[in-house]
């Protein structure tokens, strides 16, 4: 019997289906750890290529290289394992979606951290897989940070531990920080333990207008120098209609005496605050297109070299004034989503002109990349270590997972 | 060790930078867990990443284990030498390459003491956050392969929460650039793996910390209590209502005695039987209001006093007493067993009212000065090592705290790392296949196997499945 066959006779047909984005492969929806086990080993066994998804919603950042036969989907294994308000942690199988763990927590003043757009079809363990921030980037930090511990269902069939469910542990090595952002290429994360955050009091939320995004650059760097302590600082447009969204989050006094100073910086801007601020942050960020969905530069550079890091992109003539683009001043990061796909000349081009600035520019696009568009050469020495480390838990090479999983210069 | 190889390592690291002589390597036989100790063949000191990666290329190939060893303030053992090894030091590498206070970082070399990192960014108004107790000592290498923390490390996280970059020397030789600050990893996060690995992955030689900007207001503030439950549940209640101070510190009686007839006295009550160290940052009204909601909670469990800093002068006594407390416990015994447990903050006074019963149960002297804002918590056991029933007993108490910290959802260590203290406890916190999932890891790091053998993942447990290998 293939492979298939079997894990179709061990789940039942109602537990395989299909996943947008992955056309033409099986998804195979295990409904517990040991089921997931049990098409692992079936799946190693016959050395047969598969992917590892949550629900599917990342599938659109990047294609994989290789087709996979078949999928197993974590969308089954879903729930709460524990939940300790008390402390401010919780460990949920990975399937569970941030929108449900979001709605478990907030009756408790907590919140989860990452803030991402469309939770509801984002998976806990997909979401850690991918290394995914949110609009709440700026104030917690990269959601990895805030990971406690992992289970992983390797392809040995081995269930293993890392960390815990403490917001302290140095037990051991932390590889639950290996795993995010490691795209499912070295097992099946089952389980994880995140820190949580607290609601804020208050907040407040203000959006100011400009023609060009200059400007809106200019305060947002005196805003970050002044000490301001925000949620989310964004600048966002195209063309000439550009926008500010900041938000500020606290204790109330903090906040009303934070929104005075920012008061003084921008004097011209539409604010909310309180349950308003809330809903229209949350509306912002649920209306933002996915920016790792189709041709999309970002660039990364040092915060103090932000203006003429913009300047630049928009001055090359490939990228424009016209396309979307998205700036993070306080990750100093611009994101660019392209009109048109982007040629590896124009991205050599680019390159050359930001590397006065250290920048690094990567481009994302849903197809895979081609020799041509990787931006650096591999480092050999990390390249040794990397392919060790996919050996250790992936000695077949039957994870389809997305390129390039390597930095590149 | 063949007579050539100390030949080839002085001729790269000149009489400077090697040891030899076996008088001058005896201080270098263990680190701040004093009763394991092994004196090292040799003490090498390169002064730069040249020097390691060429030692460590002859090392290397003549299978030779290799230690590192920061300023040796770690309390598990970590630095311990191996027998027929060699301790490398990092103590000639502790220049400060670059302040971008703009970008708010810095590029150190690993053997930069902790504390001098802070002092050098201090005129821009920016810090780095950890802030172990052994800080004035403590580099920051030794910082990063135990991921190192301390009290304000509640509010700021571990070590691994501010490294941006390392460069690292691996077993053979090879150079790992890790060193450019980038925003997330854009592969694995080889970064956040090696954090914490208590040099059995390679070396750290350069490392690019991330500096924080002071608040604009600090408060620090004591709460005295006539029980020391009553400060555990301060603490507890200060966690479930989400008030956030930067640090809360508990000292017991036994501790505030010490430290008051040392020269550290703080001012705190003799007669207390705990206080509770607090520190709150931020802006002026966040401060307000997180003071105001835990001075209500401290009233509501039965203070007897409530102090609050009025300047910088009181705000630096109050801390010169917890910073202090490990040396003032010299006082009650010659030696001091630091333990580090971590366990849920809900279950705070249970776990340290069971670790007290513990040692006094084996007729040991316990005192308590922990981070109870993270729930880790510090079992300090006084004893003299000379005593050999003592010692039996100091490890034998040592071993029960461990496990009842774990069995009520605790772990073994929460900023000191295992190293050989904790090495055989490891299976009470982690199931076989898990310590086999992190020798694959440092197998492939270190495919060698000379880094630091014989740390952390326990070598009984784990030859039923695959030996540590490294040659003699």
């Amino acid at each position: 019997m293939s492979s298939l066959r079997q894990v179709e006779a061990m789940l039942g047909r109602e537990s395989m289906g299909v996943v947008h984005g992955l056309p033409g492969v099986p998804v195979a929806s295990p409904s517990s750890v040991d089921e997931a086990r049990e098409i692992v080993q079936c799946l190693t066994k016959d050395r047969v290529k598969f992917a590892l998804l949550g629900r599917g919603s990342k599938l659109g950042w990047a294609a994989l290289v290789q087709k996979p036969t078949l999928a197993i989907s974590t969308a089954k294994l879903s729930g709460v394992v524990e939940f300790e308000p008390g402390d401010g942690v919780m460990t949920a199988l990975a399937g569970t979606t941030l929108a449900e763990l979001e709605g478990i927590v907030r009756p408790h003043g907590l919140r989860i951290t990452p803030a991402v757009p469309r939770a509801d079809n984002a998976t806990l363990g997909g979401v850690i897989a991918a290394g995914q921030s949110g609009t709440d980037r700026l104030l917690h930090g990269a959601m990895r940070l805030h990971l406690l511990g992992t289970r992983l269902l390797q392809l040995n069939g081995q269930s293993t531990r890392s960390g815990g469910q403490l917001v302290k542990n140095v037990s051991g090595y932390d590889i639950h920080r290996l795993l995010a952002g490691s795209f499912g290429s070295l097992g099946l994360i089952t389980q994880a333990s995140l820190r949580l955050m607290t609601c804020p009091e208050d907040r407040w939320l203000c959006t100011s207008q400009s023609a060009t995004p200059a400007p809106l650059v200019q305060l947002a760097t005196q805003l970050l120098e002044s000490g301001i302590r925000s949620e989310a600082l964004i600048i966002e447009g195209a063309g000439d209609a550009w926008q500010l969204h900041l938000s500020l989050v606290g204790r109330r006094g903090h906040v009303e005496a934070e929104r005075k100073l920012v008061a003084a910086l921008l004097p011209a801007s539409d604010s909310l605050g309180g349950e308003a601020a809330h809903t229209r942050l949350e509306a912002l960020r649920e209306s933002e297109p996915d920016w790792h969905a189709g041709d999309v530069v970002q660039v990364a550079l040092k915060r103090s070299r932000l203006s003429h890091g913009l300047e630049t992109v928009m001055d090359s003539g490939f990228v424009g004034k016209q396309s979307q683009y998205r700036i993070h001043p306080g990750l100093a990061t611009i994101q660019v989503r392209l009109q048109s796909a982007l040629s590896a000349e124009n991205l050599r081009q680019l390159r050359t002109s930001l590397q006065a600035l250290s920048a690094q520019v990567s481009l994302k696009r849903p197809t895979p990349l081609t020799e041509e568009f990787l931006p650096r050469v591999v480092d050999p020495v990390r390249a040794r270590l990397v392919a060790r480390l996919r050996q250790t838990y992936d000695p077949q090479n039957l994870l389809c997972t997305r390129p390039p999983l390597e930095p590149i210069q | 060790m063949h007579t050539t190889i100390p030949r080839q390592l002085q001729s790269i690291l000149g009489d400077e930078g090697m040891i030899a002589d076996k008088n001058r390597r005896i201080p270098y036989e263990c680190d701040g867990l004093a009763f394991e100790r092994e004196i090292p063949d040799l003490v090498l000191l390169p002064a730069s990443t040249e020097e390691l990666q060429a030692c460590l290329r002859i090392l290397h190939a003549a299978g030779i284990p290799v230690v590192a060893r920061g300023a040796g303030t770690g309390l598990t053992g970590g630095a311990t030498p191996v027998k027929g090894g060699v301790v490398i030091g990092l103590a000639r590498m502790r220049k400060i390459l670059e302040i971008d206070p703009t970008n708010q970082f810095a590029r150190v070399e690993a053997g930069l003491v902790n504390v001098d990192i802070t002092h050098a960014c201090d005129d821009h108004g920016l810090f780095y956050a950890p802030d172990p107790s052994s800080q004035t000592a403590c580099t920051i290498g030794g910082n990063v392969a135990n991921n190192a923390g301390g009290p304000h490390c509640f509010k700021y996280g571990n070590t691994s929460r501010h490294i941006l970059g390392l460069k690292i020397v691996l077993s053979d030789g090879e150079i790992l650039e890790l060193s450019e600050p980038e925003l997330d990893p854009s592969g694995y996060d080889l970064l956040g793996l090696f954090i914490g690995s208590e040099g059995m992955f390679g070396i750290a030689t350069e490392v690019t910390l991330r500096l924080t900007p002071r608040a604009e207001v600090t408060e620090t503030l004591l709460a005295v209590f006539p029980d020391l439950d009553q400060a555990c549940d301060t603490v507890t209640d200060i966690i479930a209502e989400h008030w956030e101070p930067s640090a809360l510190e508990i000292m017991d009686q036994l501790t505030i005695q010490a430290v008051e007839a040392s020269v550290f006295s703080a001012g705190y009550p003799p007669d207390a039987k705990a206080v509770l160290l607090i520190e709150v940052e931020g802006s002026r009204p966040e401060c307000e209001a997180n003071v105001a909601g835990i001075e209500a909670i401290a009233k509501r469990h039965g203070i007897m006093e409530w102090r609050r800093a009025a300047n910088d002068k009181e705000r630096k006594k109050l801390w010169a007493g917890r910073k202090g407390a490990y040396g003032a416990m010299g006082r009650i015994a010659p030696d001091l067993y630091v333990s580090d447990v971590v366990v849920p903050r809900t279950k705070l006074r249970q776990l340290v009212r069971q670790t007290t019963d513990i040692c006094e149960r084996y007729d040991l002297k316990i005192t308590n000065v922990f981070h109870a804002g993270d729930g880790n918590l510090h079992p300090n056991i006084s004893y003299d090592r000379r005593d050999a029933d003592q010692m039996r007993r100091v490890l034998a108490a040592a071993d029960e705290i461990m496990r009842v910290c774990i069995d009520a959802g605790g772990t073994l260590s929460g900023e000191h790392g295992i190293g050989l203290e904790k090495r055989d406890q490891m299976h009470m916190y982690f199931e076989p296949e898990d310590m086999e999932a992190m020798l694959g890891v440092r197998d492939a790091w270190d495919p060698s196997g000379i880094m630091n053998p014989g740390k952390m993942i326990p070598v009984r447990a784990c030859n039923e499945h695959r030996p540590l290998r490294f040659k003699r």
